[in-house]
């Protein structure tokens, strides 16, 4: 996976372990953590603002999770995450805590960040250097879940998040595009495509990350009108819009949803593949 | 149901005159039958309506249109053609505000079709779908109520009609007196496939005084009363109950990034419900795409016909996951239990984290 680039398998795979279904109890749950996601915090001395990936709270402790693809040390911005003044924990109804949180990197694959406890969420829950954790219970568990199998788990209601690798882009997408062929349906702008993907995300991710990630949309979604639904979908300059060639029939719905999958399932994808491609404007 | 064109008939212009109307109708009262213009006693049904944001106004009316009547948050129909007058046969109690109950005098053919055309050209409204824990509300020990029999389907809507496993039973309980092994059959379909209807009797000392039987698409039929407010207390307490159940689900919905999880009774055949929702035919209406398959278990992002919301749905053998964007609305989990269970997936139950939930 090339670098800067998230899955949206990081996401599903961290933010799963903190709930519980029939077949499956997180580690965060199995200690009734609760958690929020992107939200403002300010650190102990001076007070400057921190907006971790996922701040969690129980009876037992509190940490601080951060989520990367980066393949860089996150070392140094963990260290930043230690000043995180645990009395705005309140503001997120999260459980009390006066002391440190404890620090946690989850990725998709194992990078050494220093002396901080790692979570690998790919296929199987992997716990590296779990004896850097305070909290007794949240290390005898995590262990405990080594191994665990995670790659069955449920969708988390988050279809986009910044940094996407394109091939994700365009899994976010898809139930976004179907929407556009809603009766009476006035089209979708490209920041309300965004907006809508990034769901409980869209007023907190920085303005650079969403610009960067609605350049990333237009690109795939100008490659998906070019090359896969042709005449189907068009954007008249403001709005992606469909077209009058759609009709609620079984076969074209079948037809869409054949073209939406190839163009989502392929690997990942840059204009430049396509030589016909003319970018849309 | 043909209403004789009266001009000197009594409109329901208040409440009272509507409870009053109903209480000709329970009465059975040739007399009282007249002065609304009835004249047969027709059968009270009502449906429950989970309602978008929608004013009666922007909503149109079943039939003809609404007109308020002198009573906070009640609709009745004006409806005159010239051949007849169907005005004063759908009313609508708007208290609830999310939850709509709308009550119909009309022949049951024609009122379902009637709601089901209403519903479905409405982006905003929807069925209350109301899960086996709702249809069994009032069975607790000392109820009032007694259940008096049940309905049972499973469609097996994802095989061809000549390979489907078709299952319908509607049994009523005094059957069992005559032939005692129904008993474990109806037990076993019970648990084994969805309830679609469940008949009720509400008694005092020794006299039944209402007669109900709900359906899972939140439809109730009246098939006896003696008090119009009893009648209309037992609806509301339903709509009220599913008022509760959509709020607490719009809280997990929106305090997490969790998914709801659906455990069926049945296996499903994966491959075919691929192949229905992708077409986004069947009684599911789900538009969906698979975009991700691993043994057993697909993934499918796609959109609910029924309100063009976005969806994402994995799928086991004999569970789903189903995740809802914080905009979408939390009703489509107990319509697509309701909806799957009855098609294809027989009894099923809804939970989050672990908890039921629309229980």
């Amino acid at each position: 996976m090339p670098e800067n680039e998230a899955s949206i398998d990081l996401w599903r795979n961290t933010i799963q372990l903190f709930h519980k279904s029939s077949r499956f109890t997180g580690p965060f749950k199995a200690l009734n953590f609760k958690y929020v996601v992107e939200s403002p915090m300010l650190t102990r001395a001076n007070g400057v603002d921190k907006r971790p990936d996922v701040i969690a709270s129980s009876e037992s402790g509190w940490f601080v999770l951060d989520l990367t693809t980066q393949l860089n040390s996150k070392g140094p911005k963990m260290e930043e995450y230690r000043a995180v003044d645990p009395s705005y924990l309140g503001q997120y109804d999260l459980h009390a805590q006066t002391s440190e949180p404890d620090l946690i990197i989850s990725r998709l694959q194992p990078v050494n960040d220093g002396d901080y406890c790692q979570i690998i969420v790919k296929d199987t829950l992997q716990v590296l250097k779990s004896q850097f954790l305070n909290n007794i219970a949240l290390k005898s568990k995590l262990e405990e879940c080594n191994g665990l199998a995670i790659n069955k788990l449920p969708d988390i209601s988050i279809d986009l998040v910044p940094e996407l690798k394109s091939q994700d882009i365009r899994l976010g997408l898809t139930n976004i595009v179907l929407q556009l062929f809603a009766p009476g349906c006035k089209g979708k702008t490209l920041m309300e495509i965004v907006d809508e993907g990034l769901g409980v995300l869209h007023d907190k991710v920085s303005v650079l990350e969403k610009h960067r990630l609605r350049d990333k949309v237009k690109d795939q979604l100008s490659l998906l009108i070019e090359e896969y639904l042709s005449g189907y979908i068009v954007f008249d300059g403001q709005v992606y819009k469909a077209t009058e060639k759609f009709s609620d029939h079984p076969r074209i719905k079948e037809f869409i949803g054949i073209k939406l999958k190839e163009w989502s399932s392929q690997g990942q994808t840059t204009l430049s593949e396509y030589p016909h491609f003319h970018h849309h404007e | 149901m043909s209403m004789v064109k009266m001009s000197n008939m009594k409109k329901v212009v208040t409440l009272p005159d509507l409870k009053e109307k109903f209480q000709a109708i329970f009465e059975d009262n040739e007399e009282s039958l007249k002065i609304f213009g009835m004249t047969y006693t027709p059968q009270i049904k009502a449906y429950l309506i989970e309602n978008n944001n929608c004013t009666p106004d922007d909503a149109k009316c079943p039939l003809g249109f609404w007109k308020r009547i002198e009573s906070t948050d009640w609709y009745t129909n004006y409806h005159v053609t010239q051949d007849q007058n169907l005005s004063d046969t759908f009313f609508l109690d708007t208290s609830r505000q999310r939850i709509w109950i709308l009550y119909s005098l009309l022949d049951v053919n024609q009122s379902d079709f009637l709601v089901k055309n209403w519903i479905n050209n409405k982006l905003g409204l929807d069925r209350c779908w109301l899960t086996r824990n709702h249809l069994l509300h009032w069975d607790y020990p000392d109820s009032s109520w007694k259940q008096r029999g049940v309905g049972i389907k499973f469609s097996d809507g994802l095989y061809p009609e000549d390979e489907a496993a078709n299952f319908s039973l509607k049994a009523w309980y005094g059957a069992s007196r005559k032939i005692p092994q129904l008993v474990s059959v109806i037990d076993q379909a019970k648990e084994n496939f969805a309830i679609h209807s469940v008949r009720w009797q509400k008694s005092n000392e020794s006299s039944v005084t209402l007669s109900e039987e709900w359906y899972s698409q939140g439809k109730v039929t009246i098939n006896r009363g003696t008090d119009t407010d009893e009648a209309l207390l037992s609806i509301g307490e339903m709509a009220t109950l599913y008022l509760q159940s959509i709020k607490d689900a719009d809280k997990l919905k929106v305090s997490s990034l969790g998914a709801f999880e659906l455990n069926f009774s049945q296996e499903i055949d994966i491959n075919s419900f691929s192949t229905v929702v992708s077409k986004g035919i069947g009684d599911m209406r789900l538009w969906l795409v698979e975009t991700e398959t691993d043994g057993d278990f697909k993934r499918f992002k796609g959109v609910d016909l029924h309100t063009w919301d976005r969806i994402a749905i994995d799928v086991g053998p004999d569970y789903a996951y189903l995740t809802i964007p914080q905009k979408a609305c939390v009703n489509a989990v107990p319509r697509i239990a309701a909806i799957q269970g009855e098609d294809n997936a027989g009894k099923i139950s809804i939970l989050h984290d672990g908890v039921e939930v629309f229980a």
